[in-house]
């Protein structure tokens, strides 16, 4: 997936402000203003999943919009400075998160309440808390790059 | 600027589908659209040229189709001709030779275009490897290359229409009417307002809504922006699927065509790249700039393009007979590798052997004349010029690997440095000839005033009487070229053969030494000691020499009888 140039608009377009105003999920809170974010960037804050190695925990995740959206994913990406990103063999500690929705499967039709979704069934089926193979080169190279920047590789289907 | 485009390919797809027979198509192209091809020099002026030109007579009882065709080429050289395979088209033609490929395939499935095209992308042009797989499980195949419901609704309507006859856009009744409607408004029985999932938008007329066989809708303005994004994403578009989450459904021509007019030229164009690009059979010329490609129907050839390109379809490279593409990418690849060693060893100039003058050899020719001491040697094997005479057995003593040091030494060492000797005497070689190669290259480039020349000495020279000396030198390019390649060739012979399979080879690569430096040097004399006649035969002698090299070799070089 090639992109020319990335940005990221500043302000909600309607139908983002129509998915921000239907959204929601038990648990889940969407938060439009957020200090220390980007303009144009939502904070999901969500329990880690019951009945998982990740109950009891707290994640955040940070959601921006390119300006190509809905025809390009969102950036999602688990927001460090308001709660560590979980160890998952899928989740780069930088927060970059290994989802084939977020990239070569994204459909214009997919919204935020279905990535969050996608995001809290990632943790319920984790095998193991360990960071994916190479996580620390990966982490040093990309270093504050967009992860819709990364081209990623899919080759785990059980997660 | 891109409308026009779009129109010019609109206008061959038209022209194209109604020629059937495949050879026709190319020339028919060529005067079709002039305004594209004003740089490409020789097709346009010569269907103008024609009548006053030399080929006034050599056509005067050919069938008019023929005679059409040839005329609209006559400066080609022979090998692009439209006849041969491989062969050569611009790539204004190349909509048709696509559809020419889609026809049989739209007629054997009995699908539609759209789908014959997803499902040859997905099968890499291979027809039989797609038909083998279809007969095999076509609902597999269709899915595969996602086009499992636009084949099905065609089907479907078939199937509705043949018995009641009933119009088509009322056909399709499946979940919801509007599905598979092509943009035709239906008859306002449900007047409720429709959502796009994309948009988020609720209000919205069924009219205002489009979708593909996969009955996945959204809003006109979503489909043209879901599609004209993909499009400015570059070649992948044409592997785009329906925006529907999950939905294995492909997009086509067909839904540009309807809900992105203005970049259905950019589509078509990236569908004709991923044609060329995907199919074993076709290959963009090399050339720098240049837009044609050869497409050939067995796979492998070479080509000679109007830009003056000689390449091998296959592999792209410089025509590289007697060597076989694989070896040819191991052989680049290991003087790639090697180059540092071997440009260490091999200087460009060479000391005298007699009296140690650096010369730098600018000629084709091996045979060496130092200009201080008039000492003759060769080139090759800085040996004097007298031992490569027939009284020392063989005037090419040149081209054969001895291996001389000591091969009962089975060390490591021993073995890397007869390995490095023997690759260093074929490369050598092949560098030697390499260089050749593009001295006649340039030596003919410098013909041409040399046959003004030649014309200018002598009061009764025509024209056509200097041709020789074109022929002459074109012939020996093609010999360095072929030279050259021999020596990869001879590197990847089994060195144990013991069927004297190397040893026949390497006398016949010694004849063609011998012939081609007795050209080179009959061509490069001095225009007051030109021997035409000499210089005829020797070329002929020598094109046949170097045709039969190349046959023997393709056969297997099997002893003749």
């Amino acid at each position: 997936m090639s992109h020319q140039r990335l940005e990221f608009s500043e302000s909600f377009t309607k139908r983002q402000l129509k998915e921000i105003a239907k959204f929601s999920v038990p648990g889940f809170d969407l938060n439009q203003s957020a200090e220390g974010c980007p303009p144009g960037s939502l904070l999901c804050t969500f329990k880690g999943p019951s009945d998982s190695l990740y109950t009891g925990e707290t994640f955040t995740l940070r959601i921006r919009f390119p300006t190509t959206h809905p025809f390009s994913s969102p950036e999602v990406i688990f927001h460090a400075p308001s709660h560590p990103a979980p160890l998952h063999p899928h989740i780069y500690t930088n927060g970059h998160i290994c989802l084939s929705i977020l990239s070569s499967e994204w459909s214009p039709a997919l919204t935020i309440q279905s990535i969050v979704l996608s995001i809290a069934s990632l943790l319920s089926t984790s095998p193991s808390k360990t960071p994916p193979e190479g996580d620390e080169q990966y982490c040093r190279r990309v270093k504050n790059r967009s992860p819709l920047l990364t081209s990623w590789l899919y080759d785990d289907d059980n997660v | 600027m891109s409308d026009s485009d779009s129109e010019e390919i609109e206008y061959q797809y038209s022209d194209d589908s109604d020629s059937d027979a495949e050879e026709t198509a190319a020339p028919q192209e060529d005067s079709g659209d002039e305004e594209r091809k004003e740089e490409s020099k020789d097709e346009k002026p010569n269907p103008l040229k024609t009548p006053s030109g030399k080929h006034t007579n050599a056509n005067p009882n050919a069938p008019p189709t023929g005679s059409s065709r040839f005329s609209l080429s006559p400066d080609y050289s022979s090998p692009s001709s439209s006849t041969e395979d491989p062969r050569l088209v611009p790539s204004s033609s190349l909509k048709g030779e696509m559809l020419n490929v889609l026809e049989e395939i739209i007629e054997m499935l009995s699908i539609p275009e759209e789908a014959a095209g997803a499902l040859m992308r997905c099968f890499k042009w291979n027809k039989e490897k797609l038909i083998a797989s279809y007969f095999d499980d076509p609902e597999r195949c269709l899915q595969k290359a996602g086009v499992l419901k636009r084949v099905r609704m065609l089907e479907d309507r078939q199937d509705a229409s043949a018995p009641t006859k009933t119009s088509r856009p009322l056909t399709p009744s499946r979940t919801s009417p509007r599905t598979a409607t092509r943009s035709t408004p239906l008859p306002p029985s449900s007047p409720l307002p429709q959502t796009c999932l994309i948009c988020c938008d609720d209000d919205l007329t069924p009219s205002e809504m489009y979708s593909m066989p996969c009955s996945h809708s959204f809003c006109c303005d979503c489909w043209s922006g879901f599609l004209g994004n993909k499009i400015d994403e570059g070649p992948s578009c044409v592997y785009a699927k329906c925006p529907q989450a999950g939905c294995e459904e492909i997009v086509s021509g067909e839904e540009v065509k309807a809900m992105a007019p203005s970049k259905i030229s950019q589509w078509d164009k990236y569908e004709l790249r991923s044609f060329v690009d995907l199919n074993k059979n076709t290959r963009w010329c090399p050339g720098t700039d240049c837009t044609m490609v050869a497409i050939t129907k067995a796979g492998v050839g070479n080509v000679k393009c109007s830009c003056g390109t000689s390449f091998c379809v296959k592999c792209g490279e410089e025509p590289h007979t007697p060597v076989v593409c694989k070896d040819l990418s191991l052989w680049l690849e290991k003087c790639q590798n090697e180059s540092e060693t071997a440009n260490w060893i091999l200087a460009n100039t060479k000391k005298c052997p007699k009296c140690a003058t650096r010369i730098e050899k600018n000629q084709g020719c091996n045979h060496m004349v130092c200009q201080q001491c008039k000492h003759e040697f060769c080139w090759i094997c800085v040996q004097p010029w007298e031992d490569h005479g027939a009284n020392t057995g063989g005037y090419y003593k040149c081209n054969k690997f001895n291996d001389k040091s000591n091969s009962d030494d089975q060390s490591d060492a021993a073995k890397a440095q007869r390995e490095l000797d023997r690759y260093l005497h074929y490369y050598q070689r092949y560098h030697a000839h390499s260089q050749a190669q593009k001295f006649a290259k340039k030596q003919l480039q410098q013909t041409e005033q040399r046959m003004v020349q030649l014309q200018d000495g002598s009061a009764h020279t025509s024209w056509i009487d200097v041709q020789f000396l074109k022929t002459a030198t074109e012939q020996l390019v093609e010999c360095r070229r072929v030279l050259k390649y021999t020596y990869t060739f001879a590197y990847y012979l089994d060195p144990s053969d013991k069927t004297g399979k190397k040893e026949r080879f390497e006398h016949h690569q010694e004849m063609l030494e011998k012939f081609t430096e007795n050209l080179s040097e009959l061509s490069e004399q001095s225009l007051d000691k030109m021997d035409r006649t000499g210089v005829v035969n020797m070329t002929r002698v020598v094109d046949r020499f170097v045709k039969n090299l190349c046959k023997y070799v393709e056969d297997g070089m099997e002893i003749e009888d």
